[in-house]
């Protein structure tokens, strides 16, 4: 990190991009503590992340959902795993079992609370790995590459339910190496070496060729059709970011 | 050349209550000189299939030959194996132990029949080719490496052996689109030397840019393969396996329901675009 600035809204949805090793997964680990602060200031939820005071707060704050849902168990049973983070928390014993209850549901998992996590699809183990940290009501949930490793279903399970939560008010930060999945962002944070190279509406950001190819990004697909049909002499009427729209605009 | 399955079974927890056939007869064919994915929804028995092809598991019933001979035979000496066939892991960056780069990539060298020099050699080969500078990183610690540099020194790793046959289990998963660029160059590149690779992805994308044969398992079974245009011309049977065609494809059906004449071969980016411009070409539609 070399002096990142940036200020996330509540209940914004944030996309955050950059090329392996431009410091996103740094970035964010900072938001809940696993990584200290080594300079500069870091406010998250009117909390105050410098030092170690505040770890438990930033920590019950924010909740993360990581790449591989596999390193992401800890327990032989769905329910187990969900209250681990509960427990931790001191939440009191009798209410466990409703806050799981309900964190499963959010994510579609309910009827699998008995089920050992390695019988589950890549999807599922997200969404219960996804559950554990909605269990302990985060106000904040950091997603870093939470689809890459899962099959096409499994990918859109996830991003449905990003969609639900950011729906439901929770902020949301996801970095994801698929750049499809900004489109729908209210705001896209491009970073590189360590800063953040631009941050803005996805349409602003994601089709501006020329600073992803600085930041070693590629534009999204759509957006690559329309430059390089362009550069053959044939011109869509404004540049598409979606699929759909692509096709929509080719047919005129 | 080729490592060939014939009629693969496997189970786990064989003889358990938990028994579950992943692997229900696989007749697969891996060929030298050719890129050859492995696609299918997870759970499929990819991963299966191809530690079973690797030698890693033994397969309850059927034969796994590589270059004519059954790695399952008594006489079959599997260290030969080991120095034929490099097989590259999920995360294969959790498998980085060594104190430098260079030794870590030379690991798997150490008991491979080659002078000092010829392993020094393939040490630098296998970081050039992933995009190192040797004389930069072959002394630093490979735990200082980002998540992406950790995955090509990973590779490079396997690399180094200078297989015959390269097994790749979700290679660009976790790689921005430039070094997912790269390593499909790279890919191409020890295809033309030669070498027979196996990609299991989902990544649809990355397949129809490098792939020459694509196939697909659904449930323990091989349920298409074939040539990757051809695979992927059939969209309803590729969805059916919970398997994603191109976006170039995509589009291309989508252009081809409306009426517009691009090919139904269109699953490459760059095809698409030709087949547009030549559309527009003749004259608007």
């Amino acid at each position: 990190m070399s002096g990142v600035s940036l200020d996330v809204k509540k209940g914004e949805l944030v996309a955050l991009l950059g090329r392996n090793g431009s410091g996103k997964s740094t970035l964010i680990r900072h938001f809940n503590a696993l990584l200290s602060l080594q300079e500069g200031e870091l406010i998250v939820g009117g909390i105050d992340a410098s030092g170690k005071k505040n770890i438990w707060d930033l920590r019950r704050l924010s909740g993360m959902v990581f790449q591989n849902p596999d390193n992401q168990f800890v327990a032989p049973v769905v329910f187990d795993d969900v209250a681990f983070g509960l427990e931790n928390y001191l939440v009191p014993r009798e209410e466990i079992p409703t806050r799981v209850e309900k964190a499963l549901d959010a994510v579609g998992m309910k009827g699998f609370e008995n089920r050992a996590p390695h019988t589950l699809s890549g999807g599922q183990k997200q969404r219960v790995a996804l559950a554990g940290v909605l269990a302990v009501e985060p106000d904040i949930v950091i997603f870093d590459e939470a689809t890459s490793m899962l099959d096409p279903r499994g990918r859109s399970e996830v991003l449905s339910i990003i969609r639900q939560l950011h729906e439901s008010g929770k902020t949301i930060i996801m970095i994801t190496h698929y750049i499809e999945e900004c489109v729908s962002a209210d705001r896209v944070i491009l970073m590189d070496s360590g800063k953040v190279v631009c941050s803005g509406a996805p349409e602003n950001v994601l089709t501006d060729r020329e600073r992803l190819k600085s930041a070693g990004m590629m534009p999204p697909m759509p957006v690559r059709v329309y430059y390089d049909l362009l550069e053959r002499g044939v011109q869509l009427d404004r540049c598409p970011l979606t699929e759909e729209e692509l096709t929509e605009l080719l047919c005129r | 050349m080729s490592i060939t399955t014939e009629r693969i079974v496997y189970r786990y927890d064989r003889e358990s209550p938990a028994e579950e056939a992943v692997l229900k007869g696989v007749s697969a064919e891996i060929k030298e000189g050719l890129i050859t994915a492995i696609m299918g929804k997870t759970g499929c028995g990819k991963s299966t299939l191809i530690q079973v092809m690797a030698g890693l598991l033994d397969a309850e019933s059927g034969r796994v030959m590589v270059d004519g001979e059954d790695i399952c035979d008594r006489g079959f000496d599997r260290t030969a194996l080991r120095a034929k066939l490099g097989v590259v892991f999920q995360y294969p960056e959790k498998q980085l132990f060594e104190t430098t780069v260079a030794k870590d990539v030379g690991f798997g060298l150490k008991h491979l029949d080659m002078t000092d020099e010829e392993k020094r050699a393939n040490i630098r080969w296998a970081l050039e080719i992933m995009g190192f500078d040797p004389d930069e990183v072959g002394g630093k610690s490979p735990l200082g490496l980002s998540g992406g540099e950790k995955r090509r020194l990973a590779i490079a790793g396997v690399l180094a052996i200078r297989p015959k046959y390269l097994i790749l289990d979700e290679p660009v998963a976790g790689l921005d689109p430039f070094g997912r660029e790269k390593f499909i160059h790279l890919l191409k590149k020890l295809k033309k030397d030669g070498t027979g690779i196996a990609i299991v992805s989902h990544n649809a994308d990355m397949v129809a840019e490098c792939a020459d044969r694509v196939i697909i398992m659904s449930d323990g079974e091989i349920t298409m393969t074939g040539d990757t245009k051809d695979v992927f011309r059939d969209m309803e049977s590729v969805a059916q396996a919970g398997v994603d065609v191109s976006a170039a494809r995509r589009i291309a059906h989508a252009l081809r329901t409306r009426g517009i004449g691009v090919s139904p071969d269109t699953i490459r980016y760059d095809d698409l675009i030709s087949e547009i411009v030549r559309v527009s070409e003749r004259g608007g539609k």
